[in-house]
């Protein structure tokens, strides 16, 4: 626990603990925002984590940066004077006085939050918005669940001091959304944060731990449905039949609530293709294990319909490796090196792409990760001074 | 994100959702009893089937052995607050004879305040009462109650008490809002059904007080017609899975305990001995939804891709000739309220491999190989026996006398419950 009075710190940040299961990269994210901004500034900003549960851990992995403090919060028992206090500001001045205390007492300038339902007074708060997939595509989604997100991204964006996205694709579909807000909103693209000692280990360690082949393609998404992991499939299933055999390793969460039977009906598809053994699910990894397959793939594989911003796409640059990508928005605009682009709606163009991809060899090419690695210093330091510049324009504001 | 609670309201929304203003009924069949007496009319709740894949199965298997059994001299329909096009689609799926549809009254208007009204100040729940009254219904079956019926009878069907028997699989919350459910309905409920002698006895330390009011009714399996005429190995062949195979057809449950299987099957491996296990079933577990992921990262860190096969889910059909196929049927789970693909296998006179619990062991399938779910090697030891000695494929006359049995054991499962619906129906009328 961090002392309670404000410090020498030129600006203190708190960001949200993302503890949720169903959502694996968003942790990695706040991971990767807190190491840019802690190698950039040092102890010049102090950062924080807050949440409402008694969680321990940021996002259930180690962090990468020291953190300066864990605030959690609790709401009043209900009906008692302060929950009553908190209830009316809430709904009179659109302010939750419990969290602004708290927060004050932590002598926070500015938070971090993945949605607002009312603002914390004179504490600038910083929205991040991941995307408006549910407007992109909507058929991933249910009327409710529209909806829910409909309002709770309007009210967001009216509470916000300012809304950070990640892509100006994104940003683009916000100025359609809430034409209203758009001034709000600031374009942060995100650099990937990647431990030094990734790049010592042999990636072959990882490899035969899962018996894999040391050749293959790498997929590492969580199974949503956008991320279109069955066009992979039939793509396989493509090469099979012309007579090349690849070998895709998937790994990622099975999880999408809002279609829960379609992982399992992936895993029939495998079987009636008759793709079992080119197509290999692997579980989730920790992540020092997914950034060693990436090195040791030929290639990264993103086949998603929808982006507001590839992260795996990202850690693949960071490595220096080459990428298959779907031609979407967000990929055309992170425009990676080495890049190939096909349409995610055509197996055929993925099969043709793949089989090309193939005649690469597996394994890092260290001169180009090398290189990769020094940019990615530059990426980062950037990202945390856009980041660190934004947090002070919202403060300077809501002083004023 | 969707939670437990998340998932839970949304079914609770529509199981136990407040009554109609507007009304809605499929039409009946033109009914002409064999007896001569009125039908009996049965409303059924809508069991939800992306989250607990069975539950539709149970349902459809119950309806259509009373169907077998009465015929016309019993009507049932799906009660429902959804859109009446899905109820209507899950009737035909469950074979019910129509839906009954009852819609909330939108927020805020004079209908929904005395609803709302209503609701906190009494236990019973009069409009459901009047809906379900003008559409003749007798009984309804529900998996959860917060006001009673009135004059109209409930049978609460509670599946199993595994947060009590097993803790651990569940978090605080969801205990603490099972217990509380269970409780709620089983004190509204006037009949109370479980599936097996172990459940009762569970209920029985959990609220004796409700204790008279539980029945068992042990379930037949429904096994369509068309499953013993089709080639169970072109079903397997479509899938391109080897000729033998011990079959494991159990969704990714935590409490399912596949990661048993694993650990005998590396024990197997290590002695050279390669079985091959095919496993079906939904992956998803909501209470560990890293589960399953967990589980694939071990089969590949133990060598074992090419000995344990994830099929997905399947067509129950298929599901169905995949147990004709294989050389036996594998249930390691930690508990059962009642083992469903036990009693399938049972049916179709498999021989089947089941971990030694309660409710397996009351099952008493024939010639069933029991092991400790706590101990891969004993499951090991078993599955290397039977997979030296099995055969693959159906043994047509064991297949044929246990067919002949499950149409026995389906009238008796069919009249059980409607004696059971007409008990329930002239309690709640006294």
């Amino acid at each position: 626990m961090a002392a309670s009075e404000p410090g020498p710190h030129r600006l203190r940040i708190a960001v949200p603990s993302l503890d949720d299961e169903f959502w694996t990269v968003g942790p990695i994210h706040m991971n990767g925002l807190l190491s840019a901004v802690r190698d950039t500034y040092a102890q010049q900003i102090g950062l924080f984590s807050f949440s409402s549960t008694m969680t321990d851990d940021i996002c259930g992995q180690t962090p990468a940066a020291e953190l300066d403090g864990v605030i959690r919060y609790t709401y009043a028992p209900r009906w008692s004077v302060a929950w009553a206090e908190n209830w009316l500001s809430r709904h009179v001045r659109t302010r939750d006085v419990s969290v602004q205390r708290t927060l004050e007492r932590y002598g926070i300038d500015a938070v971090l939050c993945t949605g607002l339902s009312s603002g914390y007074g004179r504490i600038a708060t910083l929205w991040w918005l991941p995307d408006l997939q549910h407007l992109r595509l909507p058929e991933m989604f249910d009327g409710a669940d529209r909806a829910a997100r409909n309002s709770r991204f309007t009210r967001s964006s009216e509470v916000a001091t300012r809304i950070l996205v990640m892509s100006h694709s994104v940003r683009l579909d916000f100025q359609a959304f809430a034409p209203k807000y758009a001034a709000k909103v600031r374009l942060v693209p995100p650099a990937s944060y990647i431990a030094d000692d990734v790049y010592q280990k042999d990636p072959l360690t990882v490899t035969r731990l899962y018996n894999l082949p040391d050749k293959f393609v790498y997929l590492p998404n969580q199974f949503w449905k956008h991320k279109n992991h069955e066009l992979v499939i039939r793509a396989v299933a493509v090469l099979k039949r012309r007579g090349i055999q690849v070998c895709v390793v998937c790994t990622g969460n099975l999880i999408d609530y809002r279609h829960p039977r379609q992982s399992s009906e992936l895993f029939h598809k495998l079987s009636v293709w008759d793709v079992r053994e080119q197509v290999i699910y692997l579980g989730m990894l920790v992540r020092d294990e997914v950034l060693a397959l990436m090195r040791q793939s030929v290639g990264v594989l993103n086949p998603s319909l929808f982006e507001g911003w590839g992260y795996t796409v990202d850690e693949a640059r960071s490595l220096g490796k080459s990428v298959l990508l779907s031609d979407i928005p967000a990929h055309r605009e992170q425009n990676p090196p080495n890049a190939t682009y096909f349409d995610p709606f055509d197996c055929e163009d993925l099969a043709t792409k793949l089989a090309e991809a193939w005649e690469r060899n597996p394994g890092p090419d260290l001169a180009v990760e090398a290189d990769a690695r020094l940019r990615l210093q530059q990426r980062r330091r950037t990202y945390a001074e856009q980041f660190v510049a934004i947090a002070e324009e919202a403060v300077a504001e809501v002083r004023a | 994100m969707r939670s437990y609670k998340a998932i839970h309201q949304v079914e609770r929304s529509h199981l136990v959702g407040r009554p109609a203003v507007r009304l809605y009924s499929s039409e009946p069949r033109a009914s002409t009893t064999r007896s001569g007496e009125e039908p009996l009319r049965i409303a059924l709740p809508v069991l939800e089937g992306d989250y607990w894949t069975v539950g539709p199965i149970h349902l459809a298997s119950l309806v259509a052995a009373v169907r077998e059994t009465y015929g016309n001299g019993v009507h049932t329909f799906v009660f429902s607050a959804r859109d009446p096009d899905w109820a209507r689609d899950y009737a035909r799926t469950v074979g019910a004879t129509g839906a009954i549809h009852r819609a909330y009254p939108p927020r805020w208007t004079l209908a929904w305040a005395i609803k709302w009204l209503g609701r906190h100040v009494s236990v019973q729940d009069s409009s459901i009462e009047s809906v379900l009254e003008s559409h003749g219904i007798d009984v309804a079956l529900c998996m959860r109650l917060t006001r009673g019926y009135g004059r109209i009878g409930t049978i609460l069907w509670l599946a199993d008490f595994q947060h009590l028997v097993m803790p651990e699989m569940f978090d605080e919350a969801e205990r603490v809002e099972r217990t509380s459910e269970f409780l709620r309905s089983s004190q509204l409920a006037t009949r109370i059904v479980v599936m097996s002698d172990a459940v009762r006895r569970d209920f029985l330390g959990f609220a004796p007080t409700y204790g008279p009011k539980v029945r068992v009714l042990k379930p037949a399996s429904f096994i369509p017609d068309r499953v013993y005429d089709l080639n169970p190995a072109a079903v397997a062949a479509a899938n391109h899975l080897p000729d033998r195979f011990i079959y494991l057809p159990n969704q990714f449950w935590k409490h399912k305990n596949h990661e048993l299987v694993l650990q005998a099957v590396k024990i197997l491996k290590d002695r050279n001995v390669h079985v091959r296990i095919v496993c079906t079933g939904s992956l998803l577990d909501y209470r560990h939804p890293r589960y399953a992921a967990e589980l694939f990262r071990k089969l590949s860190a133990w060598g074992l891709r090419e000995h344990i096969i994830c099929l997905g889910l399947l067509q129950h059909e298929e599901v169905l000739l995949l147990m004709r196929q294989c050389v036996a049927v594998l249930n390691p789970a930690l508990f059962e309220g009642w083992g469903y693909t036990v009693d399938e296998a049972r049916s179709l006179g498999k021989l089947v491999l089941v971990s030694d619990i309660p409710a397996h062991r009351e099952q008493d399938p024939p010639q069933a190989t029991f092991f400790n779910p706590f101990d891969a090697e004993d499951l090991a030891a078993r599955l290397q026996t039977v997979w030296r000695a099995g055969k693959a494929g159906p043994d047509g006359a064991r297949e044929a006398a246990a067919r002949e049995q499950l149409h026995e054991r389906r009238r008796a499962y069919a009249q059980e419950f409607v004696a059971l619906a007409r008990e329930t129906a002239e309690a709640a009328r006294d």
